[in-house]
C-alpha cells in the first residue's frame, strides 16, 4: 500500500473516533456503533461461503445497508465490519464490482479497519512505553481490542514494541491458540457465540413493525425480515401488544347524500 | 426472476411444498416456475410475494435493483449473489415503506 493511502486510512479512523467521542478504548458492539453513528443499517446474515461483507447504497433514496456473514471467527467479523465502515466513509461506490479483487479501495478499507479497531495510541496507553512486548502482551491486546493476532502484531510493530521478525512470527498465531495458552478460552467461546448469531437491520425492522401496525405489511414480511418462523413473529408481536389497526367504518349518517341516476340500468321493456 | 423467487422462498424459511401450500398453487406448477420452464403469471407472483413476505418489486426486478451501488469483501471468488439478494430485499422493503409514508425509525 502507498504511504498516502495508509495515512489516509489512519487519519480517517482517528477522525471517526474523535467525532464520536470514542477515545482510544476498545470498541464494543460494532453493529450497534455503525447503526448509531452512520446512516447505515447492519444485518448479520447466513450467506454462501466466501461472502464476508457487502455494503449497498441506493443513490436516489440514500438508504444504505451493510450485510455481514455470521461467523465462528469473531475477530475476522469485526475486521469485516470495520472494512465495510471504511468503504462507507470513503464512499467507495461502484456500479459494477469485481468482488474480492485487491483494488486500492479494498486495501485502504482494510487499513482503516486496523487503525480503527486498535489505534497505536491505544496500545501505548495500555502497555506503557519503553519496553519490548511479550507474547502475553500480544494475547492481552487481542483479547482486549478483539482483533486478530495479525492486526495486533502490526499495531505492536507500528508502536515500536517488536521488530519485523517478531511481527512475522506473531502474525502466524491464531486467536484460539493465544486464548488456550493464556487462559481465556471461555471468553473466546462467548465471543464466537455472539458473532455466530443472525441479526436483522434494526431501523428497518422498527419501521416495518410500524408498517405492520398501520396495516401496510404483513406479519410474514416481519418474519422473513427477522429470519424467524411466522408463529414466533406473531407470538412476539402479540406479547408486545402490536396489532394491525382496524379501519373504523365511518358513521353513515354523516356521509353526504348521493344523487345517482340509475335509469340506464332499468329494463327498457319495463319502462316503456 | 427464478433466482429472486428461490431466494425469497429461502429467506422465508419455506420448503417448496410449504410455499405451494401457502400460495394454493400446485407443487408441479411451482416446480416448473422454479426450474425456469414456465414464466410465473402476475397473479402467481402476487401470491408468492404474499406467502414469502416479499414485495412484488423484489420478485420482478425494479428500478432500485438496477441503480444500487455496492462495495464488497469476498474471498474464493464468491459471487456475492446470496448477500446481494438479501440486501436488495431490505432496499425494496425500505422503498415500499417510503411509498406508504411509514416514517423512518431514526
Amino acid at each position: 500500500m502507498t504511504v498516502g493511502a495508509e495515512k489516509q486510512a489512519s487519519d480517517a479512523a482517528w477522525e471517526f473516533r474523535t467525532r464520536h467521542h470514542l477515545g482510544v478504548q476498545p470498541l464494543g458492539d460494532l453493529v450497534e456503533l455503525i447503526e448509531r453513528t452512520t446512516c447505515a443499517d447492519v444485518a448479520v446474515l447466513d450467506p454462501d461461503d466466501g461472502e464476508h461483507g457487502l455494503t449497498m447504497r441506493d443513490p436516489v433514496g440514500g438508504a444504505v445497508f451493510i450485510g455481514i456473514a455470521r461467523s465462528r471467527n469473531p475477530m475476522r467479523q469485526r475486521s469485516t465490519l470495520g472494512h465495510e465502515l471504511g468503504h462507507l466513509i470513503f464512499e467507495d461506490w461502484a456500479n459494477e464490482t469485481e468482488y474480492g479483487a485487491r483494488s486500492p479501495e479494498e486495501i485502504r478499507a482494510d487499513a482503516f479497519a486496523r487503525h480503527l479497531l486498535i489505534p497505536v495510541v491505544g496500545v501505548r496507553e495500555f502497555l506503557g512505553e519503553g519496553r519490548p512486548a511479550t507474547e502475553t502482551d500480544l494475547s492481552a491486546l487481542v483479547q482486549r481490542f478483539r482483533v486478530s493476532p495479525q492486526i495486533a502484531a502490526i499495531a505492536l510493530y507500528d508502536g515500536g514494541y517488536i521488530d519485523e521478525d517478531t511481527k512475522a512470527t506473531w502474525m502466524r498465531c491464531s486467536t484460539p491458540q493465544l486464548a488456550t495458552r493464556h487462559g481465556w478460552t471461555d471468553h473466546y467461546a462467548s465471543l464466537q457465540d455472539d458473532s455466530d448469531r443472525l441479526r436483522a437491520p434494526q431501523s428497518l425492522v422498527a419501521r416495518a413493525v410500524t408498517g405492520y401496525a398501520e396495516g401496510v405489511v404483513t406479519a410474514q414480511t416481519l418474519a422473513t425480515l427477522r429470519g424467524v418462523p411466522l408463529e414466533t413473529m406473531l407470538a412476539e408481536l402479540d406479547a408486545a401488544g402490536v396489532r394491525p389497526s382496524q379501519l373504523e367504518p365511518a358513521d353513515t349518517e354523516e356521509l353526504p347524500d348521493l344523487d345517482v341516476d340509475l335509469s340506464d340500468l332499468e329494463d327498457e321493456g319495463a319502462s316503456s | 426472476m427464478v433466482a429472486a423467487i428461490e431466494n425469497a422462498r429461502a429467506a422465508a424459511g419455506l420448503s417448496q411444498r410449504a410455499l405451494a401450500d401457502r400460495t394454493g398453487m400446485s407443487q408441479a406448477t411451482l416446480n416448473r416456475i422454479l426450474a425456469g420452464e414456465r414464466v410465473a403469471k402476475m397473479t402467481e407472483i402476487i401470491l408468492i410475494a404474499d406467502a414469502t413476505g416479499c414485495t412484488v418489486a423484489q420478485l420482478t426486478g425494479s428500478a432500485v435493483a438496477d441503480r444500487v451501488q455496492c462495495a464488497a469483501r469476498a474471498t474464493d471468488g464468491a459471487s456475492m449473489s446470496s448477500m446481494r439478494q438479501r440486501l436488495l430485499h431490505f432496499m425494496e422493503l425500505d422503498a415500499y415503506l417510503d411509498d406508504h409514508a411509514i416514517p423512518s425509525a431514526r
